[in-house]
C-alpha cells in the first residue's frame, strides 16, 4: 500500500520530469531561435527565468530532505513546509506559464503532448493538479494533528478558520492584480470575488449556518410540516392552506420587490398564525389537539426564526461588504510607495482586521442588538416547544419526563435550602453555647432542650 | 502562515522546515493538557460546590486567609493555568494562604439554584468554614469578575465576617453601552432564553456571545498557530487556553435570569435597590479596606463598569489599581506574575493586623 510519502515522491518525479523536459525544450528553442534570427532579446530573460527556477526547485528539494534522517521522516516532520514549498512552486510555475504563453508561439515551440488532451490549458492544469493534490494532503495531515489535541467544542472554530483561509487563497492571484492596478471599486472587486463568495467567507468566519434562499427554505419548512399534518389531518385540519398562503406571498414579494422584505414577511407570518389560531379553539380538547397546536406554533415560530436569522445574517454581510475594496485600496497605496506586493498572509490579516472593524460597528447598533435578541429568543422557544411536544408524544411511555425532572429539581433545591438553614442555625447554636461556657454538644442533648435553645438563639438575633 | 523575514526562498524554506518540524514534533508529543496543577485539598463540599485549600510549603506570612470567589461563567482554573502563569501560585509564594470556591458544573437539577443559594449559602458557608478552621472572626475576600460582584454583595451583608476586600475586573455599574455584553444584555429576552433552554443555560451559548465581542479573534489566533506550535511552551499555553475557553459550565437558570435582570437590565446593585432574600444590599455598608483592580483594555468588563466601586462603598481605605491589558491578561499575562500578584499580596499584608 502506498503511503503519503510514496504518493508525494511519485508525483514529484512526474512533475520534475515534466517540467525539466518542457523547460529543456523551451530553453533550446530560445537558443536556436535567438541564434537563428539574431533575436537575442528573449534569450537572457528566458534562460534566467528557467535556470533560476530549476535551481531553486532542486535546492528546495534537497534542503527539504535534509530536515530528516530519511526522506519519509522529512515529509512526516514537515508537511506544512512542503505545503509552502508547493505554493512557491505553484506561484513560480504560474509566472513561468504566463511567460510561456506570451512567448512560446512566437518562438515556434510546441507544447508537449500530455495525457489525452494536448491543449495548452490542459497541459498546465495537469501539472497544477499534482501540486494541489500534495498540498491538500500535507495540509490535511497537519490539521488533523492539531485538531486531535484541541477540545472537542473548539474544533469547529479551527476547521472554519482553515476553510476560510484556504477559500480566500483561491482568490489571491486576482486580488494581487487588483492591488497592483489599484482596482478598488466594489463593482470591480465583485467581479473577482463575487457576493456569494463573500457571503461564504463571512459564514465561515462568523460560524453562520447559511440560510440560503429564504423563500425556498420557507417552502421546505411548510412541506415538512404539511407532511407531518397529513398524518394528523383529523386533528389539525387542512394545512395546505398555510403553505399556499406562503407561496402566494413569496410570489408577491419576489415580483414586486417588496421592501423591507424581512419586516413584511415576519408580519405576514404572524398574521397567518393568528388566523389559524381560532380553529384550535373549536377543536376537541386533549393531548392530540395540544400536540397539533404545538406543531402549528412551531411551524410559525420556525419560519419567524428563519426570517429573523436571515435578516441578522444580511446585516453582517452588509456591514463588511466594503472591507475588501478598502483593503485593496490601502494595499495599493502601500504597493505604489514601496513597489512591493504584500504576501497572502499580510493581505488576509489586513482584510480580517478591516472586516472586524466594519462588523463591530454593526454589532454595536441598537438594531442588531434587538435582532440578535429576537433570534435567540425564537431559537430557544422552538427548542422548548419541541421538548414539550416530545413529552406529550411519549406521555404513555415509562420514562421520567423533563417536567418530572423539573419537579424533582424544585424539591431538591427547597430541601437543600432548608438543610442549609438548619445547619446555619445549629452552627449559631453551637457558638452561643460555647460563649455561654457550655460544651458544644447540642446534638447529644435531648431534642426538647436543643429545640428550646434554638428558639432562644433565634429570638436573640 | 509564517512570519519569515528572509526574502530568499531557500532561507524561507529552511525556516519553514524548522518551524514545521518543531511544530509537528511538539504537537505529536502532547499527551495531556494539564491545567490547575497547584497542590490543593478539598476541605469542604456541598453538592457540586467545593472549597479548595491550597497547600503551602512554609507557614503563611499573613494571619488572615484569602477566600477567592470566581465567576460562575467559565472556570476558576484560569487563576492557575500553568505553573509559570498562575496567580494562585504567585499569591502563595508571596505569603498568602489561599482558598478557592469551585462552583462545579450545574446540571438540570440545579436549575432552581438562586443567587441567595450562591451568596447566602455557598459563600457564607465557605466563609464560616474558614473562620472556624483558623479560629478567626474575619477573612479576606478576593472576588473575580462576577465573583467580585458576589463578594461585594456578601461584604455588604456580612461586614462582620470580612476583613479586607479585593475585587478583580468586577462589574458593579451595569449601565454601560461601551461593552457589547452590557448593551446586548439590555435587549435580551432572558425569560425566553432560560425557559427555552429548560432552565439551564449552556456554556456554549455564552461562549458564542463572548466570541462575537471580537469576531475575528479566533482567526487571528489560528493564523499564528504554526509559529506558536514550534515553541513547546507556547504550544502548551495555547492548548491550555483552548481547554479553558472550551470548559464553560452551564448556568443555573434562575441565577442567570436574576443576574441579567437585576444587574444588566436594571442596574439595581449600583442604585442601592438590589435585595437578597428580602434584605436590601447597601454597598455603603462596606467599610473595610477595599482594593479595586480593573484592566485598562477590558472589553468584557470595561473600566467604567468597575471603577464606580470606589464611589459606591463606604470604606475610607480604598484604592483603585489600573492594570494594562485585557480581561484575561490580568490573570495570565507576565505582568500579572511580576506586578499584580505581589501588589495584591503586599496590600493585604499591610492590612493583616
Amino acid at each position: 500500500m502506498k503511503n503519503q510519502f510514496d504518493i508525494f515522491f511519485e508525483g514529484q518525479k512526474k512533475a520534475m520530469d515534466f517540467w525539466s523536459g518542457l523547460a529543456g525544450q523551451m530553453n533550446e528553442a530560445f537558443q536556436n531561435k535567438a541564434n537563428g534570427n539574431g533575436n537575442s532579446k528573449n534569450k537572457p530573460e528566458a534562460q534566467e527565468l528557467f535556470t533560476d527556477w530549476f535551481k531553486k526547485q532542486q535546492a528546495f528539494f534537497e534542503e527539504a530532505l535534509k530536515a530528516g534522517s530519511n526522506p519519509q521522516a522529512a515529509f512526516e516532520k514537515a508537511p506544512e513546509q512542503i505545503r509552502q514549498w508547493m505554493e512557491m512552486q505553484t506561484d513560480f510555475a504560474n509566472k513561468w506559464a504566463d511567460y510561456y504563453r506570451d512567448n512560446a508561439e512566437k518562438l515556434g515551440i510546441k507544447i508537449p503532448e500530455f495525457t489525452s488532451n494536448s491543449s495548452s490549458t490542459a497541459f498546465f492544469e495537469e501539472g497544477m493538479k499534482s501540486w494541489k493534490n500534495w498540498m491538500g494532503q500535507g495540509n490535511k495531515w497537519f490539521s488533523e494533528e492539531v485538531l486531535d489535541k484541541m477540545p472537542f467544542n473548539m474544533r469547529p472554530h479551527y476547521t472554519n478558520f482553515l476553510e476560510a483561509y484556504d477559500f480566500m487563497h483561491r482568490y489571491w492571484e486576482p486580488m494581487q492584480r487588483l492591488v497592483q492596478n489599484g482596482l478598488d471599486t466594489k463593482e470591480m472587486v465583485d467581479k473577482y470575488f463575487s457576493p456569494e463568495a463573500y457571503q461564504k467567507l463571512v459564514n465561515q468566519m462568523m460560524g453562520f449556518r447559511s440560510i440560503g434562499n429564504v423563500s425556498e427554505l420557507i417552502e421546505h419548512i411548510n412541506q415538512w410540516f404539511e407532511a407531518y399534518f397529513n398524518h394528523t389531518r383529523q386533528e389539525a385540519g387542512e394545512w395546505s392552506t398555510v403553505s399556499e398562503a406562503w407561496k402566494e406571498k413569496m410570489r408577491e414579494f419576489a415580483t414586486k420587490g417588496n421592501l423591507p422584505f424581512f419586516e413584511m414577511a415576519y408580519d405576514f407570518n404572524n398574521r397567518l398564525r393568528d388566523q389559524v389560531l381560532p380553529f384550535y379553539n373549536i377543536m376537541a380538547q386533549g393531548r392530540q389537539t395540544e400536540i397539533a397546536k404545538l406543531m402549528r406554533d412551531m411551524q410559525f415560530a420556525y419560519i419567524a426564526f428563519v426570517l429573523k436569522s436571515a435578516e441578522l445574517q444580511s446585516k453582517a454581510y452588509e456591514a463588511g461588504q466594503f472591507a475588501l475594496p478598502d483593503t485593496i485600496r490601502e494595499l495599493y497605496h502601500q504597493y505604489k510607495d514601496k513597489k512591493e506586493m504584500a504576501n497572502y498572509e499580510d493581505f488576509f490579516q489586513y482584510y480580517i482586521n478591516k472586516l472586524e472593524e466594519s462588523l463591530l460597528e454593526t454589532l454595536h447598533s441598537e438594531e442588531y442588538s434587538k435582532l440578535q435578541s429576537e433570534v435567540a429568543a425564537l431559537g430557544t422557544k422552538i427548542k422548548a416547544m419541541a421538548d414539550r411536544s416530545s413529552e406529550l408524544m411519549s406521555a404513555d411511555l415509562p420514562f421520567l419526563t423533563k417536567t418530572d425532572g423539573d419537579d424533582i429539581a424544585k424539591e431538591v433545591n427547597a430541601l437543600r435550602r432548608k438543610a442549609r438553614s438548619l445547619e446555619q442555625k445549629v452552627a449559631e447554636l453551637e457558638k452561643a453555647l460555647l460563649l455561654a461556657g457550655k460544651p458544644a454538644v447540642a446534638k447529644e442533648e435531648p431534642a426538647s432542650t436543643a429545640k428550646s435553645t434554638a428558639k432562644k438563639s433565634t429570638s436573640k438575633r | 502562515m509564517s512570519n519569515n523575514q528572509s526574502t530568499n526562498p531557500g532561507d524561507q524554506l529552511l525556516e519553514g522546515v524548522n518551524t514545521v518540524s518543531d511544530a509537528l514534533r511538539n504537537i505529536s508529543g502532547v499527551k495531556d493538557v494539564d491545567i490547575a496543577t497547584a497542590p490543593r485539598k478539598i476541605v469542604w463540599e456541598d453538592g457540586k460546590v467545593k472549597l479548595y485549600h491550597f497547600e503551602r510549603e512554609e507557614k503563611s506570612k499573613t494571619t488572615t486567609p484569602v477566600l477567592v470567589s470566581y465567576a460562575l461563567v467559565n472556570r476558576w482554573e484560569m487563576l492557575d493555568l500553568q505553573p509559570n502563569r498562575s496567580l494562585i501560585r504567585k499569591l502563595i509564594s508571596e505569603g498568602l494562604d489561599i482558598y478557592v470556591i469551585d462552583w462545579g458544573y450545574p446540571t438540570r437539577i440545579d436549575r432552581y439554584k438562586t443567587l441567595e443559594d450562591y451568596i447566602l449559602g455557598n459563600i457564607n458557608d465557605c466563609t464560616d468554614f474558614i473562620r472556624a478552621e483558623h479560629n478567626i472572626d474575619r477573612i479576606n475576600l478576593l472576588g473575580v469578575c462576577q465573583g467580585g460582584t458576589f463578594s461585594l454583595i456578601y461584604a455588604a451583608l456580612f461586614p462582620e465576617k470580612v476583613k479586607n476586600l479585593v475585587t478583580l475586573v468586577t462589574p458593579v455599574d451595569f449601565d454601560n453601552d461601551e461593552g457589547l455584553l452590557f448593551k446586548w444584555a439590555k435587549d435580551m429576552d432572558v425569560d425566553a432564553i432560560v425557559d427555552g433552554f429548560g432552565g439551564i443555560v449552556p456554556g456554549d451559548f455564552l461562549n458564542t456571545g463572548f466570541d462575537l465581542l471580537k469576531p475575528m479573534n479566533k482567526t487571528r489566533k489560528y493564523m499564528s498557530l504554526p509559529e506558536t506550535m514550534a515553541d513547546k511552551g507556547k504550544l502548551m499555553n495555547f492548548l491550555r487556553m483552548e481547554h479553558w475557553v472550551a470548559d464553560s459550565p452551564a448556568q443555573a437558570g434562575e441565577t442567570y435570569r436574576r443576574f441579567i435582570k437585576d444587574m444588566y437590565q436594571q442596574n439595581l446593585l449600583a442604585k442601592g435597590e438590589f435585595e437578597l432574600d428580602g434584605r436590601k444590599v447597601d454597598l455603603k455598608k462596606i467599610t473595610v479596606p477595599i482594593l479595586t483592580i480593573y484592566a485598562k483594555e477590558d472589553h468584557i468588563v470595561p473600566p467604567d463598569t468597575t471603577r464606580p466601586i470606589n464611589d459606591l462603598v463606604g470604606s475610607k481605605d480604598k484604592e483603585l489599581m489600573e492594570f494594562p491589558g485585557g480581561h484575561i491578561g490580568v490573570f495570565v499575562g507576565s505582568r500579572s506574575q511580576k506586578v499584580l500578584a505581589p501588589a495584591v499580596a503586599q496590600w493585604l499584608a499591610d492590612r493583616d493586623k
